[in-house]
């Protein structure tokens, strides 16, 4: 099933669905070589660059890719060190809960240009949200909750978390992530740039 | 959950439906390039659904034959919808506090597009309080809007049971603090009426220190006896509220406990109820009796001469003050300690428990470096929050006690001028050291207040947690024959993931059903549905045409026997973990069990037979045996219904073989439920349920099936050709 709900019912897929498009083939004979196959997969990274893959927004706002002669539509692109590396090993990989990684990227900017590096950071900015705080108006302690007015990158907002968990957490010397009860996640990328004021009251919560 | 949330009459004129058309509405707080947006909503109708933005409609979509998804990505999710021969496209972003809601939303409306006008509801509470935005912890009331006088209401629950010991006790510490307001009149009648005008002789002297000495031993006794008392009334308390939060806890759902870690489930039974005991035991007693013993010596002073009352305590608000300012940073003093400690404490445990893995890969030099920075760091936070309690406590306990020279100043004056006798002064003196002592221990008052304050606010938010939202909580007892119809079964752990899709699936009495399909996909999820754990989230599970939401819990399980792939054994011995379910089973039946397990052989060959002590998780057993007490232990109580999850998978294939055959004869007369991914242990199963993707993809004998040539084959012909590989 797709990453979500309420999708088709049984027996109304039709193809592009979210469904993992080696699951349509029928099972059968070929199964001990396709697992050896798998098995070799594993062991091998396929690099996609501009000379032999091709990214493209379709309509619908989601990326289709053409790679190995091959349409792949409605790929994910999956970044494997999101904190460390966001620009560089991206998995990109089949629609779908179990989807087959079709490739890696392995640095974006560099193996891609154009409306093709467009498309992809499109996605990645789509699937990954988290935005930065800028500053802090407000932090209230409240029966075991800490409520936070902040300013983003995307604007204003207000969240909270509990005063004894560990939702603050540091990641580096100076970058922070904080995460709410809604399993929102904010990001301070140099604590040091708040005010004094502001560290103070991030501090008492810090892990 | 609310589905439904009010729209303006604006915002419903610019739609051009009225509020009764709704079927579901819902705010997005997301836009396309993930800005924060307020007052946007998806709405949906019985035909249409609709994207609004600042009371403007953006979008309007025929329903009929489209297919909508909520979609989960990273800290966000998405609307996804596609038109008939169209393609997937976004329609709004939401974060995820709004997840949830669009979870339930896509559902419904995918039922809409295909026609089906049923509604879907959720059961879930909503995880802020709608009117005043604070957090609710997994209660339907928000303890804040029920009213300010909460606390001191839930506090008066708590005490009202005691309340004849709570009046003894004040009693007690009233006559505790008389007896010590009597002492400085006695002096003063001895100063003056003995020794300043020299009046008095030996007798008023060894009367004086008679009195004094019964004065002293009497007031001890008083409060021994009312810390004697207290003491054992907050344990009391606090044993009352362990005993109710233990018993609640197991009869939670399993869902609400596996939400929380155990190490904060433990907190709230040991740590919050201490904290009562505490409070009780230290606070309430002490500072009682201090307050009373305050109020009074006031009042006596007030008696002799207001001014000098006034003297005295002229200078308590701004220690008060300075004390409720310095209350927050002590506070925050406090939880940085907490934090370093925590951290020293998970890294110990850490490394410790892992101490085989550090050594293997030779770590120990740098392990033992992190652990000295962290311990520095523990060390620097003690000695930062003991030197500012050091400075700050003494600080405010002698700016309250300034009074005392304004006192002596005055009061020397007036004794040199004749007016105030010597005794009248050393009288008033002890009195407002009397003051003082109270109000310095009240200065850490509002600490202890908060404290338990927050700890009873912590119990309470499990002891109020409703029962309902796991299943069979109802009374019905319905003569079980192992009838099972799933109808429309949906579920997820978290209901914007689903585990299982629209499960359909009718068992007869007697039937053995075996579940097939790659890990993860919902195999074990379905038969959690069954041992009634969970409830579904939409969609009818019956057993014998009652929903089991209606079954009497204890009764149900009762008929359902179950062996798990991780079999948990309790500290005790083999008999007492057989005879688990029915603790006044016979010998002869634990034995019977025992020998169907295939359990009784290797059983006897234990020095200690049946009464040999298995130790935390039954340790000292292999995988196998512990596997066999655990059938044996279902076995035991000749259920309706027996599930079996890769029961036999640590078995080799002899025992299984045996232990198959005995189930064979038992399953005669209960239904039966077998997840293996071993499929040669399942071919016997009347019906195959092949489960693919969270649905249920192919049904029937392993016959049927392997005509089919569908996912089953392939599983088959994969285990037989690997099979083949290792032989």
């Amino acid at each position: 099933m797709a990453p979500g709900m309420g999708g088709s019912p049984p027996g109304r897929r039709r193809p592009g669905d979210f469904v993992p498009q080696r699951n349509e083939e029928p099972a059968g004979e070929l199964d001990l070589e396709k697992l050896e196959q798998q098995s070799r997969d594993m062991m091998e990274l396929h690099m996609l660059n501009r000379d032999n893959a091709e990214f493209r927004e379709n309509s619908g706002g989601f990326l289709d890719l053409s790679y190995n002669g091959r349409v792949y539509e409605d790929v994910q692109v999956v970044r494997m060190f999101p904190f460390s590396r966001p620009d560089e090993y991206l998995s990109v990989r089949e629609s779908g809960d179990q989807a087959a990684e079709i490739g890696v990227i392995e640095n974006l900017p560099r193996d891609f240009d154009g409306p093709g590096e467009e498309a992809v950071r499109h996605q990645l900015a789509l699937r990954y949200f988290l935005p930065a705080i800028r500053k802090i108006y407000n932090v209230r302690q409240e029966m075991g909750c800490v409520y936070f007015d902040v300013e983003t990158d995307y604007g204003r907002c207000q969240f909270a978390f509990r005063s004894n968990s560990n939702a603050v957490t540091r990641i580096s010397e100076s970058r922070v992530m904080i995460q709410d009860l809604d399993n929102n996640c904010f990001e301070i990328p140099d604590i040091r740039k708040l005010t004094a004021g502001e560290q103070k009251k991030l501090d008492v919560y810090l892990t | 959950m609310n589905l439904k949330f009010q729209l303006t009459e604006e915002q419903l004129h610019n739609i051009g439906i009225s509020q009764e058309d709704i079927w579901y509405c819902v705010p997005y707080d997301l836009s396309e390039k993930g800005v924060f947006v307020r007052d946007s909503y998806v709405v949906v109708t019985a035909e249409e659904l609709f994207v609004t933005a600042d009371s403007r409609v953006r979008r309007r979509i025929k329903l009929a034959g489209c297919q909508v998804q909520c979609r989960t990505l990273v800290n966000n999710g998405l609307l996804a919808l596609r038109q008939e021969s169209g393609r997937w496209e976004t329609l709004v972003r939401f974060s995820m506090k709004h997840l949830v809601r669009f979870s339930y939303l896509a559902r419904g409306a995918q039922m809409l597009a295909e026609g089906r006008m049923e509604k879907v509801e959720s059961l879930e509470y909503e995880p802020v309080c709608p009117v005043c935005g604070r957090v609710l912890f997994g209660t339907r009331e928000c303890s804040y809007c029920s009213g300010h006088g909460r606390f001191s209401y839930r506090l008066w629950v708590l005490c009202r049971p005691y309340i004849k010991s709570f009046v003894l006790l004040i009693l007690l510490m009233l006559a505790g603090s008389l007896s010590s307001l009597i002492d400085p009149k006695v002096q003063q009648q001895f100063i003056d009426g003995a020794l300043v005008n020299r009046s008095g002789g030996t007798p008023q002297i060894l009367w004086f220190v008679l009195v004094m000495l019964g004065l002293t031993i009497l007031n001890i006794l008083l409060s021994v006896a009312s810390k004697w008392y207290s003491t054992w009334l907050g344990s009391t308390i606090a044993a009352d509220l362990r005993r109710r939060l233990f018993y609640k806890l197991q009869t939670l759902s399993l869902s609400y406990i596996e939400d929380r870690k155990p190490g904060e489930l433990m907190n709230r039974i040991s740590q919050d109820t201490n904290s009562v005991r505490r409070f009780m035991e230290m606070a309430f007693s002490t500072s009682v009796t201090q307050f009373m013993t305050m109020a009074a010596a006031i009042v006596y002073m007030c008696i002799i001469n207001w001014k000098f009352a006034l003297c005295a305590v002229v200078f308590a608000p701004i220690g008060f003050f300075v004390a409720t300012r310095a209350m927050e940073f002590v506070g925050n003093l406090f939880r940085r300690w907490f934090r370093a400690n925590d951290r020293l404490n998970s890294r110990l445990q850490d490394v410790l428990s892992g101490i085989s893995v550090v050594k293997t890969y030779g770590r120990e030099k740098q392990e033992a470096d992190i652990f000295a920075d962290m311990s520095d760091d523990y060390t620097k936070q003690v000695i930062h929050r003991d030197t500012c309690l050091d400075i700050l406590f003494p600080t405010v306990v002698y700016i309250i006690g300034m009074g005392t020279y304004l006192l002596v100043y005055t009061g020397g004056i007036q004794v040199l001028n004749g007016v105030m006798t010597p005794g009248v002064l050393m009288q008033l003196l002890t009195y407002a050291g009397m003051i003082y002592r109270p109000l310095q221990q009240l200065a850490s008052f509002p600490r202890q207040w908060s404290e338990v304050r927050i700890s009873v606010e912590r119990m309470y938010d499990i002891l109020d947690v409703e029962n309902e939202d796991s299943a069979c909580r109802g009374t019905e007892k319905p003569e079980l024959t192992g009838q099972v119809d799933f109808s429309h079964v949906y579920f997820g752990y978290k209901s914007y993931e689903p585990v299982l899709n629209n499960v359909n699936l009718s068992v007869k009495p007697g039937e053995m059903i075996g579940l097939v399909g790659a890990s993860g996909t919902g195999k074990t999820t379905l038969i959690n549905l069954l041992m009634g754990l969970y409830k579904v989230d939409s969609g009818k599970l019956l057993l014998d045409g009652t929903d089991i939401n209606d079954i009497d819990g204890e009764y149900l399980h009762g008929q359902v026997g179950v062996v798990l792939q991780e079999t948990f054994l309790f500290n005790g011995t083999i008999r007492e973990n057989i005879s688990f379910a029915r603790p006044d089973a016979t010998l002869e039946e634990i034995v019977m069990a025992a020998r169907m397990a295939n359990a009784h052989d290797f059983i006897c060959r234990l020095q200690n037979g049946y009464d040999t002590y298995i130790g935390d998780r039954g340790y000292t057993l292999s995988g196998g045996e512990r596997q066999r007490i655990a059938i044996a232990r279902a076995v035991l109580n000749k259920p309706r219904i027996l599930i079996l999850d890769e029961a036999t998978s640590n078995l080799d294939t002899e025992s299984e073989f045996l232990i198959q055959k005995a189930l064979e004869r038992l399953q005669k007369n209960c239904t039966t439920f077998a997840i293996a991914h071993r499929l040669s242990t399942l071919r016997d199963a009347d019906r195959l349920v092949v489960i693919h993707d969270h649905e249920i993809a192919e049904v029937g004998s392993h016959e049927e099936l392997m005509k089919q040539k569908g996912i089953y084959y392939g599983l088959v012909t994969a285990q037989l050709e690997m099979s083949a590989v290792e032989t």
